[in-house]
């Protein structure tokens, strides 16, 4: 066992790179062997799991990128085991029973004479009357729930997918074109939001920035988080380039608020690019 | 001329296929199997284009099979040797490099960081469509996997590979396998018109 943590070990300084030109030299003649290939197989697959879970260290990190990440099969071979992390994690997530975080407490036992019904004959239909309001009212609650959860799958969808129709152009009241670098709302970025509207678009101008995709955050004016977006892409619309972001008008009441807008490089590195304020005056 | 090298060529991968087993399907397998473990020795050789190298390493042996055959031991894997090839031809390279310096200069990049493209970490309809192309056992086998804690990993594995009556070797080339045959899916199903096998 030892040995093999010890040939692992080494397998994995080969991997990042580590090894002197000699050393290297006794690894890859070692490679013929089947075994010791798998071995080695194995540590680069664990090093990239290492890497997806930030588990490597700075330099190591660099080091990855540089002697594993040296075409384009090794990128697809992280790409596979990060969806199948993701993947395997949502599914365990979805199948697992609720939590029970308090024993149910058992009705004590007593003696007693007196039939039971004719003690507990109104506190039970008191009980009887008031589970029917609490399920009545924890199916309206869940109606309205699961409509506005609904909402927001369809807004991320919209958020993210590669292409717009027409039709979701035009969709939901559009904020914007949102200059960055205002701090102040005032009259040219204020907008009131009819109350029976929905969805809002925000829209912010891009300029000649590019990345593979977005990030923005919704905040009020204090830099309190109300919602993220992840995913977003850059979109031309009319000949100009900007962002366009679909949020829920439930989101947005009265009130002054900002977006930060961030770029999302190839290696997931988050840049900064800017802030855009409005000031919505909804009725709501 | 052609046909009887074209003829000699058909026999030859018959013969290579037969050599890595009696059932073509498995034989198959094994051939992409030692072809992309080809691919990995080249890569971790920083030689740049390591599948054209993994190409020639296969119609090097193709071309000899018969003799190998003959003398190779029946008790070793036939892997052994593709990956001695593999080890000459790399070292071929490195010679030749040392002699001819143009050579350095038009290969001697290898692909930076930047221009790869890494995924998110979003779930994947793609790789959803694809985990439901594998049997119940496989697809419990790999998403177990790729569940663990990342805290207690090896303990996980360790767990899963008992719970399966595996060893822990064992399991990782199960699950290799079965990141192939996803690998090939996803491929497939990536493609335009392209339908998942």
């Amino acid at each position: 066992m030892e040995e093999s943590e010890a040939e692992e070990k080494n397998a994995r300084r080969f991997l990042l790179g580590y090894l002197s030109e000699e050393e290297r030299k006794i690894v890859e003649n070692r490679l013929e062997e089947p075994d010791y290939l798998e071995l080695v197989l194995k540590t680069e697959h664990d090093l990239m799991d290492d890497y997806i879970a930030n588990e490597l260290s700075e330099n190591d990190r660099l080091r990855f990128k540089h002697h594993v990440l040296t075409n384009q099969q090794q990128i697809n071979e992280l790409n596979l085991s990060r969806k199948l992390r993701v993947t395997a994690r949502v599914r365990a997530a979805a199948n697992s029973p609720p939590a029970v975080t308090e024993p149910i407490p058992t009705a004590r036992k007593t003696a007693s004479n007196r039939s039971w019904h004719s003690d507990f004959r109104v506190p039970i239909a008191a009980i009887i009357f008031i589970s029917i309001g609490l399920a009545a009212a924890f199916a309206v609650f869940w109606s309205n729930r699961s409509s506005q959860q609904l909402l927001y799958e369809q807004l991320t969808k919209l958020n993210t997918q590669q292409g717009l129709s027409a039709e979701a152009i035009s969709l939901g009241f559009i904020i914007g074109p949102l200059e960055e670098g205002l701090t102040r709302a005032d009259s040219k970025n204020s907008f009131s939001i009819p109350e029976t509207e929905k969805v809002v678009q925000l829209r912010l101008q891009l300029g000649n920035v590019s990345f593979q995709t977005f990030q923005a955050v919704l905040q009020d004016m204090d830099g309190h988080d109300i919602r993220k977006f992840n995913g977003l892409r850059a979109r031309t619309i009319n000949g100009e380039r900007m962002m366009i972001i679909y949020v829920s008008a439930t989101d947005i009441t009265s009130g002054d608020y900002r977006v930060r807008l961030s770029g999302v490089t190839q290696t997931n590195e988050i840049v900064e690019l800017g802030r855009y304020t409005f000031r919505s005056v909804s009725h709501r | 001329m052609a046909d009887e090298e074209d003829q000699r060529d058909h026999e030859n991968l018959e013969a290579l296929l037969n050599w890595l087993d009696p059932d073509r399907d498995e034989a198959w397998k094994k051939y992409e199997e030692i072809r992309k473990r080809l691919i990995k020795i080249f890569t971790w050789h920083k030689l740049p284009d390591a599948e054209s190298f993994a190409a020639e390493v296969l119609e090097r042996v193709e071309g000899k099979v018969t003799e190998v055959i003959r003398k190779f031991s029946k008790d070793d894997d036939p892997a052994r040797y593709f990956y001695g090839v593999a080890r000459n031809v790399a070292l071929e390279t490195f010679r030749n490099r040392e002699k001819f310096s143009e050579f350095e200069e038009k290969h001697d990049r290898i692909f930076t960081p930047d221009d790869i493209r890494e995924s998110r970490n979003l779930p994947d309809e793609d790789l959803d469509f694809c985990l439901e192309q594998l049997s119940e056992r496989d697809r419990y086998i790999v998403l177990a996997y790729y569940q663990y804690d990342q805290k207690t990993k090896k303990a996980d594995h360790d767990q899963l590979a008992e719970e399966l009556g595996m060893s822990k070797s064992a399991l990782w080339t199960k699950v290799s396998r079965i990141r192939s045959s996803l690998e090939k899916c996803l491929k497939a199903h990536s493609e335009p018109g392209g339908e998942a096998q």
